[in-house]
């Protein structure tokens, strides 16, 4: 049996055969492509293995240390002339500067009294506890223009320079607590014991870089050791010895029962002399101890 | 009518075919260009490796220069880091134009991608091109830190160098390498990440496209 193909079955017949040619080229072509990728393989990316060490070492290097004593020297000078400018006016004024310690204390109102009656001023480097507890006595010394510097949180040797930065910690706590109750911001610091031997550069640069005023005073009352009478005496002659020497007087008392005792002829004695007692500022340059060797380590 | 039907299959079967045939061109050309990016990327690593190298030596000199006094000032200007910092400031161009190359490389695929049917490798290769993007991003943020930390360790060395021993600004400067420092790893902690998820990706994709 024979059939026939119509004119329509031949074109299609055609574009079938067409197709089917045109499918198997694709097919030898992918193949020949398929050959080629199997040489190829797919490399991943290299992830980075690198390191970036922090720059250690610097606060302790040697070569941070000699700068800080350089800086410290050029400051150095520049502090002893201003404090000898300063001098000059104390000088003519017969300047005093009395200066009390560890307050303030359950008789620091009586302090301020006998002050008051000699029409007195003077300085107190307190420490912080001691501001939160006798407030009203703080706040009293502000209104009646005494000066109020700083002392420090716990006046221990151990903890106070137990570290570099330990010093200006504890007086930068103190001077945000005199600052919630008073309202003065003081950069005037007294370290417990003073600045030698336990206040190295380092602790010295960072309080500087911290703003503060590092004061130790020429005269030492001894009122802590002698706790009499006998602290009296060696004061005047203390003071006298200074003020003939030139050498306004800063001097180390406290604010302690027994210096209270002896407190009026001490003062009587100064009015006498005709001295007139100021109070310390932040602008002043400070009377400091410098290390010059002694100061080390507590640690 | 039969001879119809048969018609209309053996066509469908050809397009299906020719549209199999089409993405496994795409995925051949991806391949190759894939290939192209990732010859620039092995340069690119290579670069950060010599970088590697050359932040331990300005590490050293680094060491080296804070065990002296400043009084020896002749040992520290005989030290400063002026060399190295230059060798890696050329090292770093070379890292950058290598990586932005092998990007560039890379981002050609869009045009296959384009020509992709299957969806899911469509989505495979849009993956890779969107990892890629984060890869830059993260490497810009990398160069121009470490650009910035290049000027700082520059302006620490020139202050020693010209006996400027003002130490609240070279610690300063220290402060601000260190914490480029700490920044860079970071970045490339998070660059590496991404460059394992992109490996992945690439492998799945290959593997989807039946090249691997």
């Amino acid at each position: 049996m024979q059939k026939h193909i119509t004119n329509k079955g031949k074109v299609l017949s055609a574009i079938l055969v067409v197709a089917v040619v045109i499918l198997l080229v694709e097919l030898v072509v992918s193949n020949k492509n398929d050959e080629a990728m199997s040489s190829l393989h797919n490399k991943p990316l290299e992830t980075l293995s690198v390191s970036f060490e922090p720059m250690v070492g610097f606060g302790e290097s040697p070569l941070r240390h000699s700068i800080i004593l350089k800086e410290r020297a050029d400051k150095e000078i520049a502090r002893k002339q201003a404090v000898a400018k300063q001098n000059e006016v104390d000088q003519r004024e017969k300047a005093i500067y009395l200066t009390f310690d560890d307050g303030p204390s359950a008789v620091t109102d009586q302090l301020i009294d006998i002050l008051d009656a000699f029409q007195m001023k003077a300085t107190f480097f307190m420490i912080g506890p001691n501001i939160k507890e006798h407030t009203k006595s703080v706040v009293r010394m502000k209104n009646e223009g005494f000066g109020l510097g700083l002392h420090g949180i716990t006046h221990e040797a151990g903890k106070i320079y137990s570290s570099p930065s330990a010093p200006v910690d504890e007086m930068s706590e103190d001077r945000d607590i005199l600052q919630n109750v008073s309202g003065v911001r003081s950069n005037l610091i007294r370290l417990p014991y003073g600045s030698i031997p336990y206040l190295t550069e380092e602790m010295r640069y960072l309080l500087d870089k911290g703003d503060f005023k590092v004061w130790d005073w020429n005269v030492d009352s001894r009122d802590w050791e002698l706790k009499d009478r006998r602290y009296v005496q060696h004061t005047k002659q203390e003071i006298d010895r200074y003020m003939q020497a030139g050498v306004t007087p800063v001097v180390l008392l406290h604010d302690k029962p027994h210096t209270l005792e002896y407190l009026p002829e001490l003062l009587s004695y100064i009015k006498k002399q005709g001295y007139r007692t100021k109070v310390l500022t932040n602008e002043q340059p400070p009377v400091t101890f410098q290390c010059e060797g002694r100061c080390n380590s507590i640690s | 009518m039969k001879r119809l039907v048969f018609l209309v299959m053996i066509l469908g079967l050809f397009t299906f075919l020719s549209g199999c045939q089409s993405d496994h061109k795409q995925a051949a050309e991806i391949h190759e260009k894939m290939e192209e990016s990732a010859s620039f990327e092995e340069k690119f690593v290579a670069n950060q490796k010599q970088l590697d190298d050359t932040r331990k030596r300005v590490q050293e000199i680094y060491q080296d220069v804070q065990s002296l006094d400043f009084n020896d000032i002749d040992a520290i200007k005989q030290r400063v880091g002026d060399h190295e910092l230059s060798m890696e400031k050329q090292q770093l161009n070379e890292a950058e134009e290598n990586f932005q190359t092998a990007y560039s490389k890379l981002m050609a695929i869009k045009e296959n991608i384009e020509l992709i049917q299957d969806e899911d490798q469509k989505k495979q290769t849009t993956k890779l091109v969107t990892l890629m993007n984060s890869r830059k991003k993260l490497m810009e943020n990398f160069f121009d830190t470490y650009r910035n930390q290049l000027k700082s360790q520059s302006s620490f060395f020139e202050h020693l160098e010209q006996d400027k021993f003002e130490l609240d600004k070279l610690e300063g400067e220290i402060d601000v390498i260190n914490e480029d420092s700490l920044h860079m790893s970071e970045v490339v902690e998070q660059f590496n990440e991404i460059t394992e998820q992109y490996n992945k990706v690439m492998i799945d994709y290959f593997k989807m496209a039946d090249i691997s």
